[in-house]
């Protein structure tokens, strides 16, 4: 069992909307790891998308990731790099 | 100033009894009710509909907690506009987890409003994301009693 803390700079267009949201979930869901978000003092889980929303990140805001699992360094990366990625 | 439901949210907003199960037709539904009650014209229904219904294929806006909120930036909306529908059964939402929607928020915003939309998507996904608040709602016929539980709720997280 790992845990893996990172840090992320949303690089989104539009910050993380629902549709970059609902890919994250997806993306996060595919890790037997659990996956929280932590934006100043809030942590919410990050396998559901009305948590994720309810942050309200824009773009260039400095989220933290932290995952806890078996595979919690792969879901941390791709999580990062998802976020870190400008398409839309 | 913090962001307030209430500025975009009315009796007139709640919508109840809906006979549509399926997305599209309750989607469709809504924007009538809009257009019913003058809170959009006919003129810019269509194209929001259209802008909505786009939106929806790429993805489900079912986001979980029986929640769903089709939304659409449209050129020719003023500020906001939200309408909440509640369903006592829940409805088919082509949710990815195949859970079924009771609340169908419909959030309308302009174009240029990319920050507002996004503050209000959060302010209200904080709000719903409570599943005690979502069984009271979804038992609600009364506008009233909506507005009062979502203005209870609004203090509560903000």
């Amino acid at each position: 069992m790992g845990r893996v803390e990172v840090k992320a700079e949303v690089n989104k267009s539009h910050g993380l909307h629902a549709r970059p949201a609902t890919i994250f979930v997806q993306l996060a869901n595919k890790f037997s790891s659990s996956v929280r978000v932590v934006k100043n003092d809030e942590i919410i889980d990050g396998k559901s998308i009305i948590a994720i929303l309810s942050l309200g990140v824009n773009k260039g805001i400095y989220v933290k990731i932290i995952t806890e699992g078996e595979d919690a360094q792969e879901a941390a990366d791709s999580l990062k790099e998802f976020l870190e990625t400008n398409d839309g | 100033m913090a962001l307030n439901i209430f500025t975009y949210l009315d009796r007139q907003s709640i919508i109840f009894g809906l006979k549509q199960k399926k997305k599209k037709s309750v989607i469709a539904a809504i924007i009538e009710q809009l257009v019913q009650k003058k809170k959009l014209s006919e003129k810019d229904s269509k194209s929001v509909l259209k802008v909505i219904l786009q939106r929806e294929e790429m993805g489900s806006t079912a986001i979980g907690n029986h929640i769903a909120f089709p939304h659409a930036r449209v050129e020719s909306i003023k500020g906001i506009i939200i309408s909440i529908c509640i369903f006592k059964e829940g409805i088919d939402f082509d949710s990815l987890d195949q859970e079924e929607v009771n609340i169908v928020v419909l959030l309308l915003s302009n174009q240029k409003e990319v920050g507002l939309h996004l503050k209000m998507l959060a302010l209200l996904a904080k709000m719903l994301r409570d599943k005690y608040l979502v069984q009271r709602l979804k038992k609600s016929t009364d506008a009233n009693e909506v507005l009062e539980l979502l203005s209870k709720q609004q203090q509560a997280v903000v």
